[in-house]
């Protein structure tokens, strides 16, 4: 289902979290709305809830009060069976540690979210174009084990928009890369944001990621400023 | 001191917590160690109970004795025993009776033992309560012909008082005897549990219709202690066929009998403590993976490689005390389902037992505990020595485990396929003192070649895999099967167990159903006769029972008999080991029955060349035991002197493991002058005709004999149930040894859904339902099941070729035709597999149960 405008909306949304008997602020009344083909920077210190802010968009936490709108659906109404659908058709993850699956060829890792839909009949030229796209396309029939870091985090890249989602979410993608792969891999997160249309928010401590949004957040303590 | 706090402190915080954090699995594997030690230990505790009841019985009936004379399995003149006179200054000689009777009310079996009770006292220990005190009580025990002694617990659940009477059933006849006197609870009164009464001599020589006869002599040394010295003494004044042994000479003759059949059912017994200890290395293979990050920090810390691999063995440790502490409760509690399933087959084949109890205390306990113990450390030693080798830097590398890639042990798959070649070579050896020690190390050699070949198996099956898993289950299939080759340890240990404990199925299942159809074509063709006659009495494998020999030969005239073939038996010895002389007709045999000839002239000559001369047939237990051939000369000793026989063939005979030396009745008569007859079997002329000759033997024997009759379809039909009770326990066994293994495979899947946490998580976030993360789950638990159970199959093939022919070749000495019970073993593989793959359920239900963003989250 194609994503209009205002693809996310965040309503006065808070989420606690209890740390033995303390109850832990993660996220305080964030009000937010991202547009379709937004490039969005979140940055903060550890622990400020920038994970916690991708896990709500993500579908796979829920807010303890305030609501969030995703493709004009509140997900609080989701169950779990209808959240994974979402995930499945809309949204595409880039974690920090890449989180390939070892056993699977680059190719596979890539197909993998299709072959899960049982949509990968005819996916191939697909796949083949997106591996085109990062780079990988010679390294296709390699297991994680001999890619390097950047190689790693591009095949996550192509795994991420192999579906054609709407939104991509991407948690410390250059956490675990040195600077010239990180900018590497922030410039082809902004060109699959303008070529494929598609909503991308980067959480990062890189402060060179800055340069590459067109709207940038901050988060210290649960609290979400734009800058 | 502080060493000791400190180690208090490191071993509850490195071993007992992490121990307590898992309690699911760590109770899994104590539960399979406590099965496997538990399984192993009744076995060995039947097997060691039924000996030593037999020992313990030998030993109480024969007393003090220093010597002991007989006959081997015959009666002998008591003018022998006046000859042992001129030695009376040297040594003491008591006449012993030995005989059977079955006490009518319990149908129990009871030992008589008939001695000259005035003397007697003085070699065995027992002391009496009579009827009246003094002499006037002892005197009916020597005058009263029917005056019977009984032990104050005598057979269990029966409570006879002095002055009773007791109905015996003796050597076919219907006895009553009087309880004159009863033995105080010590010394001979507890043999045999009370299954057991002296009579006097001479009352027990009529009762047994052994008037002027000896059962043995029991002798005892006066001066000389030396046996040998003492021996010779003693044969140069008797006959060579009388025999003088040393007392423990019958014990050793049945831990003979029993070696072959004991030490079969403690192999078996021993896989599933084989399989049981695969658990423990799964266990610690997975905490070294889990607590890789602890390693490496203890590493960092200071800690040295052996505290390090200390910690993965004391863990191991603490698994083995408490699985084999349970594992011994356990055991000592099976085992007296164990005694009663090891009684049924000693009784049916071997010798009557008696024995009921399994007798256990802590000093016996203490080498299975030490042995369970010793196996789970072993257990540990690769995953120990694997996590204190591995540098603290790659331990704490993020993923250095995860992205491990499997590309196939060419090494490995050589072992394995030098390891077999080594099997191979190792079923050519012969046995060691009857024992297959070869055949059971080539039995070893498949489990450890099926172990290396594991990993290959399981590339083989990913790659063949692939496509199919693809097709059919699209994103799960391709998983599971890209999963198999995840983590090639402990999916190769996982599937190895299940093809070892399957293999154990399938090799038995050959074995026993080729055995059994071996036997239903042994007694199709060789059971030709339609009537099968013995004395009834406790037990079938008893040579003691006969039939008086002028009623059996006037049965020939019965209307409808065409012939009658009389058969005796005798246990003896040969090369000092167990066997049986049997004497039968064979004019009748070679005319109408048959016999399966291995080696020479087929059963219709085989009355020409047997009667009138001095020659034998053998049977192939016989042969294969004493390697005999056709040809051969045996050496007999007989009442009438020693004399030889010449093997004339060899044939195949499935009924004692001792084996038969078989000479013609003729050639018996004229050596043992011994008419009777232990059993007979008659032909008719008209086969319509069996109930009036039934009925009319019956009668013949109303009177004074009691007979067991069986029809040829009877008979044939109590054989093969023998055969089945003597085959339960392993059939109880083999489930044993599944069941440990497929805890062993729920245990690998519960391990790695742990390992696998964060790829799962992964799978959810990228749109993969609960579902489907099971249906992974299942379908790997599916692939790994299928594995086990096809390698099991194939190894089981393998496995009951070496059981027929070289581990029963040489126990028993027979040979089985290979048949395959194909639907059983179609069956046998569907059902392993499906169970497999249930034990996948609960797993794949705890991998759903996952959440995401934990299982993602950095540790």
């Amino acid at each position: 289902m194609p994503i209009q405008n205002g693809v996310i909306e965040f309503k006065n949304v808070s989420k606690y979290y209890t740390a033995g008997h303390v109850r832990v602020t993660a996220l305080s009344q964030v009000n937010l709305q991202l547009d379709k083909g937004d490039f969005v920077t979140v940055m903060g210190p550890s622990g400020g809830g920038k994970t916690t802010l991708l896990n709500l968009m993500g579908g796979l936490d829920s807010p303890d009060e305030g609501e969030i709108i995703l493709n004009g659906r509140a997900i609080s109404s989701l169950n779990d069976k209808e959240l994974t659908r979402l995930r499945r058709g809309e949204i595409g993850f880039v974690f920090q540690f890449f989180n390939l699956l070892p056993t699977l060829t680059v190719w596979e890792n890539v197909e993998l979210p299709l072959l899960l839909s049982h949509a990968s009949r005819g996916a191939g030229q697909r796949i083949k174009t997106l591996l085109d796209y990062v780079g990988l396309l010679a390294r296709r029939q390699s297991f994680p084990a001999e890619l390097s870091g950047g190689e790693m985090q591009r095949v996550a890249i192509a795994r991420a928009l192999v579906h054609q989602p709407g939104i991509i979410l991407a948690d410390e993608p250059t956490g675990n890369l040195d600077s010239e792969n990180g900018l590497r891999l922030l410039d082809l997160l902004k060109k699959a944001s303008v070529d494929f249309a598609t909503t991308v928010v980067v959480a990062t401590h890189n402060p060179e990621a800055a340069r590459y949004g067109n709207r940038h957040f901050e988060i210290r303590d649960g609290i979400m400023k734009a800058r | 001191m502080d060493v000791l706090i400190y180690f208090k402190d490191l071993f509850t915080a490195l071993i007992v917590r992490p121990l307590i954090r898992d309690p699911f699995r760590t109770l899994i594997t104590i539960a399979g160690v406590a099965i496997g030690v538990s399984v192993f230990l009744s076995i060995q505790l039947a097997n060691q109970q039924t000996l030593r009841s037999f020992e313990e019985s030998i030993d109480l009936v024969l007393g003090r004795a220093d010597a002991v004379i007989q006959a081997e399995g015959l009666e002998f003149d008591e003018d022998h025993f006046r000859k042992l006179l001129p030695l009376r200054e040297w040594i003491k000689a008591y006449p012993v009776i030995e005989g059977y009777g079955v006490e009518q009310r319990t149908g129990e079996v009871v030992e008589i033992l008939g001695t000259d009770l005035l003397q007697d006292s003085g070699i065995r220990d027992f002391s009496l309560k009579t009827t009246r005190k003094d002499l006037a009580g002892l005197l009916p025990l020597i005058l009263d012909p029917d005056s019977i002694i009984i032990p104050g617990k005598f057979i269990p659940g029966t409570h006879f008082k002095l002055g009773e009477k007791i109905n015996f059933l003796i050597n076919g006849h219907n006895v009553e005897l009087k309880v004159n006197a009863v033995l105080e609870d010590k010394g001979i009164a507890k043999a045999l549990n009370g299954n057991f009464a002296l009579m006097d001599i001479a009352a027990a020589q009529k009762v047994f219709g052994k008037i002027g006869k000896l059962d043995r002599i029991d002798i005892e040394f006066l001066k000389d202690t030396d046996f040998d010295r003492m021996k010779e003494k003693i044969s140069a004044v008797l006959p060579a066929f009388l025999r003088v042994d040393r007392p423990e000479r019958k014990t050793r003759q049945v831990e003979k009998m029993l070696r072959a059949f004991q030490y079969n059912l403690s192999a078996l017994s021993f896989v599933a403590l084989l399989v049981g200890l695969y658990l423990i290395y799964n266990m610690i293979s997975l905490s070294v993976v889990r607590r890789r990050t602890e390693i490496g920090t203890l590493r960092a810390l200071g800690a040295t490689p052996l505290l390090i691999a200390l910690i993965f063995l004391l863990e191991a440790g603490v698994i083995g005390v408490i699985g084999s502490f349970l594992g011994i409760g356990f055991g000592y509690y099976l085992a007296q389902f164990s005694l009663e399933a090891v009684s049924v087959t000693v009784n049916n084949l071997y010798v009557p037992s008696n024995v009921t109890e399994v007798k256990f205390d802590g000093v016996r306990a203490v080498p299975y505990f030490l042995l369970g113990v010793g196996l789970s450390l072993v257990s540990a030693v690769i995953p120990a020595y694997d996590a204190a080798t591995t540098p603290p830097t790659t331990v704490m590398r993020r993923g250095s485990y995860d992205l491990k890639i499997f590309r196939g042990n060419k090494k490995l798959t050589r072992s394995a396929l030098g390891i077999m070649v080594l099997a191979g070579v190792c079923t050519q050896l012969p046995a060691i003192d009857h024992f297959p020690f070869f055949g059971f190390l080539a039995v070893f050699l498949v489990i450890l070649g099926v172990s290396f070949l594991a990993p290959a198996a399981l590339l083989w099956t990913r790659n063949i895999s692939r496509p199919w898993c693809i097709r059919w289950f699209q994103g799960e299939g391709l998983l599971a099967s890209m999963n198999l080759t995840q983590n090639v340890g402990r999916n190769s240990i996982c599937i190895s167990s299940l093809a070892i404990a399957f293999m154990m199925v399938i090799s038995m299942s050959i074995m026993v159903h080729s055995f059994r159809q071996t036997v239903v074509v042994w007694i199709e063709q060789t059971l030709q006769a339609d009537i099968f006659v013995r004395a009834a009495a406790g037990k079938n494998i008893d040579y003691n029972y006969t039939l008086p020999i002028d009623k059996v030969a006037a049965l020939k005239n019965i209307d409808g008999v065409k012939e009658v073939d009389l058969f005796r038996a005798l246990n003896i010895s040969f090369n000092d080991e167990p066997a049986i002389l049997a004497s039968g007709d064979f004019s009748a045999l070679s005319k109408y029955g048959n016999l399966m000839i291995k080696d020479g002239p087929p059963t219709a000559e085989l009355a020409e060349l047997l009667i009138g001369n001095d020659r034998a047939i053998v049977s192939e237990a016989f042969a294969n035991k004493h390697q005999v051939a056709v040809g051969h000369r045996l050496a007999l000793q007989s009442p009438a002197g020693p004399f030889e026989v010449e093997v004339t063939a060899i044939y195949y005979d499935y009924s004692q493991e001792r084996g038969y030396i078989i000479i013609d009745r003729q050639t018996y008569l004229k050596y043992y002058n011994d008419p009777n007859v232990n059993s007979f079997v008659v032909y008719l002329e008209d086969k319509n005709k069996l109930p009036e000759v039934r009925q009319a033997i019956l009668q013949t024997f109303a009177a004074s004999d009691k007979i067991l009759l069986r029809s040829n379809q009877e008979l044939k039909t109590e054989v093969l149930r023998i055969f089945d009770r003597t085959f339960a326990i392993t059939y109880s066994l083999e489930i044993i040894g599944v069941g440990v293994a497929v805890l062993g495979l729920f245990n690998t899947l519960i391990s790695l859904i742990i390992e696998r946490r964060r790829e799962i998580g992964i799978l959810r976030f990228i749109g993969a339902f609960q579902e489907q993360v099971k249906k992974m789950i299942l379908i790997e638990a599916g692939l790994l099941g299928w594995i086990g159970s096809l390698l099991g199959l194939a190894a089981g093939v393998v496995v009951s070729y070496i059981l027929i022919f070289v581990i029963n070749k040489q126990s028993f000495g027979w040979t089985i035709q290979v048949f395959f019970p194909y639907s059983f073993i179609i069956i046998a593989t569907l059902l392993f597999w499906i169970i497999a793959s249930v034990a996948g359920l609960y797993p794949a239900r705890l991998a759903t149960q996952q959440n995401p963003k934990e299982a993602i989250r950095v540790e």
